[in-house]
């Protein structure tokens, strides 16, 4: 019986580890907002403008607008925002997921310096983007926002 | 009487208005095509779906009954375990992911009919542009006949007088003959192209357009494009390649699906944006075929990782291919230009000196003739084409005419 019990015990644990992702799937699907902020991050502090550090850049400034767009309306998913802001506090969502201005800022700078707008449609309504969350995260939140220092 | 010759005549002016021509011009086909084009009406449609898929699947979240369900569960509440998937759908995590999956599909479907548009845009301002290049060179085909008649009689004239020798006026003939072919032609052609942009800009067929004359561009205050410097706006701003991103959304959480479908897999449908998603096993239950089924969805996300990475190389080689035909233009414009003036001097000149009657060597007047419709013609076509670059040059970067979203289902129907 007992034997029986490890049988099914250890078909049970194969068949749960086969289903579930492999590590470096599991790294991908964990390869987040917050890492791409932090590559953003490192492209405005060095101006590395070339083509491979704005694209860098563009990736967070897209998955930041997308992630956006998939709370607006949908009042689950925004539940699940403030439920994570609330539990990190603002301080630490920000310096997980937020850009501050102040870098936008820098590199706004680089993509109004040609004769055309040299950068995306994501990057130029970004302020717009964070204003919309705010929005939806309520007074309180902004307020903090304003204030703290890894947010603006 | 005078009330009676006033109510005719204006009776009169409605008619030519009404089954007059229809004057287009270049600055409002973008707007016509949002409007009236039947490609862009239908992708409208299908966004539209795409929209009302996200909330269908929201909806199908919450519990959905059937009379067999509950006479099921009253004969046995144990049935309850069985039917979760339609007592309780929001219970199954898969069908969580898959709402998300429906919403980023509806953000791609989008981003395919801005591309949609902004191609529709764009063929049919060149279809403007072409048939009004065609146009004028119709009309210098006929002024080349013209002009080549006028010297055709002279010729036959001194032949018949003397002075010149016989032949000539055979040679100028068979030239004027061929003009004449070109312009058979390129009546043929403009007609063709005028019956395309009116389809293309939703108009009945057989409605007269009128095309509006376009602005040259102002070539001395125009300087030279670096590729290079745009290179990352074209690829941020392809709606093809954005596509593409969300993509990989919906791929992230299709492995999640898979991950959790101990639960049970989702019913809900991805609707007709995620065709291309139906054929990736997800399952349903725990078993041995889902890391085989993770690894499918990987290769999956390799294959568009490729495709993304061909239509990035595509748009760089489009860029590049502009910016070099853009600044070409620009700086041979003062050749093409000169060539043009200083062959119509020349006619001028031997055709002076032919009235004068002068013995001119007529094979350089035939080849005079030549040469200028040759240079009239390529500066025509040079500036056609450079207005079509700088075109290309907006689709490609969304500036100008395409700088804004196309028009939603709702605002086509005239509800917003």
């Amino acid at each position: 019986m007992k034997n029986l019990i490890k049988t099914i015990s250890s078909l049970t644990l194969m068949v749960i580890l086969s289903g579930c992702p492999s590590q470096k799937e599991v790294q991908e699907i964990v390869t987040d907002i917050s890492a791409k902020k932090a590559n953003t991050m490192q492209v405005i502090s060095t101006s590395d403008y070339s083509l491979d550090g704005l694209l860098k850049a563009q990736d967070y400034f897209f998955n930041f607008g997308e992630k956006i767009s998939m709370v607006v309306g949908d009042p689950e998913g925004l539940k699940n925002l403030q439920r994570m802001v609330k539990k990190d506090g603002i301080s630490k969502f920000c310096q997980n997921f937020v850009v501050p201005k102040r870098f936008w800022d820098s590199l706004e700078m680089f993509c109004k310096g040609g004769r055309m707008y040299r950068c995306s449609p994501d990057i130029k309504e970004y302020p717009n983007t964070l204003n919309k969350m705010l929005e939806l995260l309520g007074p309180e939140v902004k307020a903090a926002f304003d204030q703290d220092q890894q947010c603006r | 009487m005078k009330t009676i010759l006033k109510t005719t005549l204006a009776a009169l002016m409605i008619q030519s208005t009404a089954f007059g021509a229809t004057e287009v011009s270049l600055t409002n086909v973008a707007q016509r095509v949002s409007k009236a084009n039947y490609m862009v009406y239908e992708t409208a449609l299908k966004v539209y779906q795409a929209k009302a898929n996200v909330d269908k699947a929201r909806a199908d979240l919450l519990p959905r009954l059937n009379i067999w369900t509950i006479g099921s569960l009253l004969i046995d509440p144990l049935n309850i375990i069985d039917n979760v998937g339609d007592i309780a759908p929001f219970l199954v995590p898969a069908n969580w992911f898959r709402v998300s999956e429906v919403k980023y599909l509806h953000l791609a479907e989008a981003e395919g009919y801005r591309a949609l548009w902004g191609n529709e845009v764009l063929a049919a301002k060149t279809l403007y542009r072409n048939a009004l290049l065609d146009k004028k060179l119709l009309a210098h085909v006929s002024k080349s006949i013209d002009e080549l008649s006028v010297i055709h009689r002279t010729i036959k004239t001194r032949e018949v007088l003397g002075g010149a020798t016989p032949g000539g006026a055979r040679d100028i003939e068979i030239k004027l003959l061929g003009l004449q072919e070109d312009r058979a032609n390129l009546k043929v052609l403009v007609a063709s192209e005028m019956d395309e942009l009116a389809y293309a800009l939703g108009y009945p067929i057989g409605t007269d357009l009128t095309l509006a004359s376009v602005t040259m561009p102002a070539f001395d205050t125009l300087k030279p494009i670096d590729a290079r410097e745009y290179e990352f706006r074209a690829l941020a701003v392809s709606p093809e390649r954005r596509q593409y991103e969300h993509f990989f959304s919906v791929l992230s959480q299709i492995k999640k699906e898979i991950a959790y479908n101990v639960f049970g897999g989702s019913t809900i449908s991805r609707g007709v944006a995620g065709g291309i998603f139906d054929n990736l096993p997800t399952g349903g239950g725990l078993g041995l075929g889902n890391g085989s089924a993770m690894k499918i969805v990987q290769a999956q996300k390799e294959i568009m990782k490729s495709q993304k990475l061909g239509i990035e190389e595509t748009l760089k080689r489009q860029l590049r291919a502009i910016a070099t035909q853009y600044n070409s233009d620009l700086s041979n414009y003062g050749n093409y230009r000169r060539r043009s003036s200083l062959a119509r001097e020349s006619r001028d000149s031997l055709v002076r000196r032919i009235q004068l009657g002068d013995n001119i060597n007529l094979s350089d007047l035939s080849e005079n003739a030549r040469s200028l419709v040759q240079a009239e013609t390529a500066l025509l076509t040079m500036n056609y084409r450079f207005l079509a670059n700088q075109d290309r040059l907006n689709r490609i970067l969304f500036e100008g005419d395409y700088n804004t979203n196309p028009p939603l289902i709702k605002s086509l129907k005239g509800l917003q």
